[in-house]
């Protein structure tokens, strides 16, 4: 069973999120901000995570390069999960080491697990 | 009383004195270099000496016994003469015309005195042709003179008349010269102005102070100097000679200066009875404007990130429900949850195209033109669409040519074109229609063309002009879709023009229509 890490700071889509990944049989866990999202990366072993932009304190890009920096932490494959989408925001993230780059208003919760599963088979 | 014998005897020796002053006197008369002759109290000539029988051309017998006047040209001046010596007595220097023998005239001054013992006259004159000739030559030089000194006073009053009133002309220049100077200071656009040989002749303080420079570092520096300069440097990559050596003209050009500072350049060419006598370069301060710009764009951006997070969880929902994780549905529940998901997915669109809007007014909307393959690109946008199509029984096909070489273009945005023009044509056409995307290589123009050809529902003649425009959506386009944004076509006429090619397009309301554009190497 893959674990999946959600970084998202609005409750109701995380709860979205994490209900729908449940129901897929995948384990959860969340934080709802950059700090606590590495805390708890750094006691338990995840799978993949999915990454929220826009959070309160450190931003998103900020936590993937401290992510990315982490020796332990910076093999798990990273998915932005976010609805800012300019292009400059998706080379940054890209650049900063993601596998992908989502953007919310744009895709389904299936076609989110698709692109999930995808990557975990990599 | 002296003895007989005395005069006897001196009476020879006087004799002989007055023999030797009668031949000395007589040679006088021979040998005297003047004319020389007397006349007695009547004027009739008594003697002549050897001068004037040669002067005169006379022999002695035709001359003695002869009167004054026969050598006198005029009747009318011998009489003057006559009566100026009978009244004074004597004549010096008179001036009177005399004539030869052989005709000839003679200008003389005459001289005449009494001889003292009786009433003769010794006449004597000089030959003054020569100085009558210098006199008369002199008078007409004189004349000539005083003609030119005339026609010299003449042309001075003429010269002043002219001096006044060019003076007055130049005040009148002067004034007008000081108000134009006046504007060109105080304008508040800089302005730059270049004369017919490139020399920058003019900067206004607006200008200066753009480029951090002061008046007389840059006056006479000419067009290939200036470029040197470090701080023009920006507006040299807008200003450009032709090949006429003259400065080309620039519409609202963009240059960037500072960081707080972006200059809109235009130049025009400045004609004086039709001849070039310089450039115009304008200067125009859009830093608010850009600023106001960016504030736009990072308000949409903010906006449409803000409008998307409950939006995203709103679509999740609904598909959530729809695909029956939380249960099973009727139809009915269905219906209406449908419904509302795609109202969601237009508003989900509408902020995809505001925000598109918001970067093409920004300039900004182009990103990086790559070499890329465009069938290809068509291929990938074609490929979600057959799915819509095989639904609505639509037959959509790709033709394109085998030999069209990669192109460089911004590949997102062309997919945007094809993507919007090959959506219209499959949601506006009805069941059962056909849609035809075809990609052409056009080997003189060396261009691509693109058309998307369908036989649906057509644009009504009286809107076609503003098919275009922005917001835009065609009256039967409502009615047979309600979901389309109207900004559609605007980014695509805006993405395929910012590639430098032409969208155009043919219709025929109820028989189709067909989709053209270009896009150039």
């Amino acid at each position: 069973m893959s674990k999946i890490f959600i970084v998202e700071d609005d409750k109701f889509l995380k709860e979205l999120i994490s209900k729908k990944l449940k129901s897929e049989g995948f384990e959860i866990d969340c934080a709802m901000d950059g700090e606590e999202a590495l805390e708890k990366l750094k006691s338990s072993k995840f799978d993949l995570i999915l990454l929220d932009l826009i959070l309160p304190g450190m931003d998103g890009f900020k936590t993937l390069e401290k992510l990315k920096e982490d020796a332990k932490l910076s093999s798990i494959p990273v998915i932005i999960l976010s609805n800012l989408g300019q292009r400059e925001d998706i080379e940054k993230g890209m650049k900063l080491g993601a596998v992908d780059y989502l953007v919310k208003a744009h895709f389904t919760p299936n076609e989110i697990v698709e692109k999930i599963k995808k990557v975990l088979k990599e | 009383m002296p003895d007989k014998s005395f005069l006897k005897m001196n009476k020879k020796k006087f004799s002989r004195e007055v023999a030797a002053l009668r031949r000395t006197i007589e040679e006088f008369w021979q040998i005297i270099p003047i004319p020389l002759f007397s006349t007695d109290k009547k004027l009739n000539i008594l003697k002549v000496g050897k001068t004037f029988k040669s002067f005169f051309n006379y022999q002695e017998k035709e001359i003695i016994g002869q009167n004054l006047n026969k050598i006198f040209f005029k009747e009318k001046e011998f009489k003057k003469l006559k009566a100026k010596l009978f009244q004074e007595g004597s004549l010096e220097g008179e001036e009177v015309v005399l004539i030869s023998q052989n005709n000839k005239k003679i200008f003389t001054a005459v001289y005449a005195k009494p001889k003292k013992n009786n009433s003769d006259y010794i006449f004597s004159f000089l030959d003054i042709s020569k100085r009558k000739k210098v006199e008369k030559e002199l008078q007409e030089k004189v004349k000539d003179l005083q003609r030119f000194t005339k026609e010299l006073k003449e042309s001075r009053l003429a010269l002043l008349n002219i001096l006044e009133d060019m003076k007055e002309a130049r005040n009148t220049a002067e004034i007008e010269k000081d108000k134009t100077l006046a504007i060109i200071e105080n304008f508040p656009e800089g302005l730059l102005f270049f004369n017919q040989e490139n020399k920058l002749v003019s900067i206004n303080p607006k200008a200066q102070l753009f480029f951090s420079t002061l008046a007389n570092e840059v006056i006479n520096r000419n067009f290939e100097e200036l470029k040197q300069k470090e701080s023009f440097k920006p507006l040299f990559e807008v200003l450009e000679k032709d090949k006429e050596e003259n400065i080309k003209n620039v519409l609202k050009k963009e240059i960037v200066l500072d960081e707080n500072l972006t200059l809109e350049i235009s130049a025009i060419s400045i004609n004086s009875r039709n001849k070039r006598i310089g450039t115009l370069v304008n200067l125009r301060d859009i830093s608010r404007e850009k600023v106001i710009e960016r504030l736009k764009t990072e308000f949409v951006s903010i906006a449409a990130h803000q409008l998307r997070t409950p939006l995203s969880g709103i679509k999740w929902t609904l598909r959530m429900l729809l695909d029956e994780d939380l249960g099973k549905l009727n139809k009915e529940q269905k219906d209406f949850l449908e419904k509302t998901y795609n109202g969601n997915e237009r508003m989900i669109r509408l902020i995809n195209d505001l925000l598109n809007v918001t970067r093409i007014e920004e300039g900004r909307f182009l990103y990086k033109k790559k070499e890329a393959n465009i069938v290809e690109i068509a291929k990938k946008v074609i490929q979600p669409l057959e799915e819509i199509a095989k639904r609505k029984k639509i037959e959509l096909t790709l033709k394109a040519d085998s030999d069209i070489p990669p192109f460089k273009v911004d590949a997102e945005k062309i997919s945007l074109v094809f993507q919007n023009l090959t959506d219209n044509a499959v949601h506006y056409t009805e069941k059962g229609g056909k849609v035809v995307v075809s990609i052409k290589y056009l080997e003189k123009e060396k261009e691509i063309l693109v058309s998307i050809q369908d036989n649906g529902i057509g644009i009504p003649k009286e809107q076609q002009e503003r098919v275009f425009s922005r917001f835009f959506r065609g009256d039967n386009a409502v009615k047979t879709e309600t979901e389309g944004t109207g900004l559609g076509l605007y980014i695509a006429k805006n993405i395929v023009e910012a590639h430098k090619g032409e969208i155009w397009f043919k219709s025929t309301p109820g028989r189709g229509t067909t989709f053209y554009f270009t896009i150039p190497s």
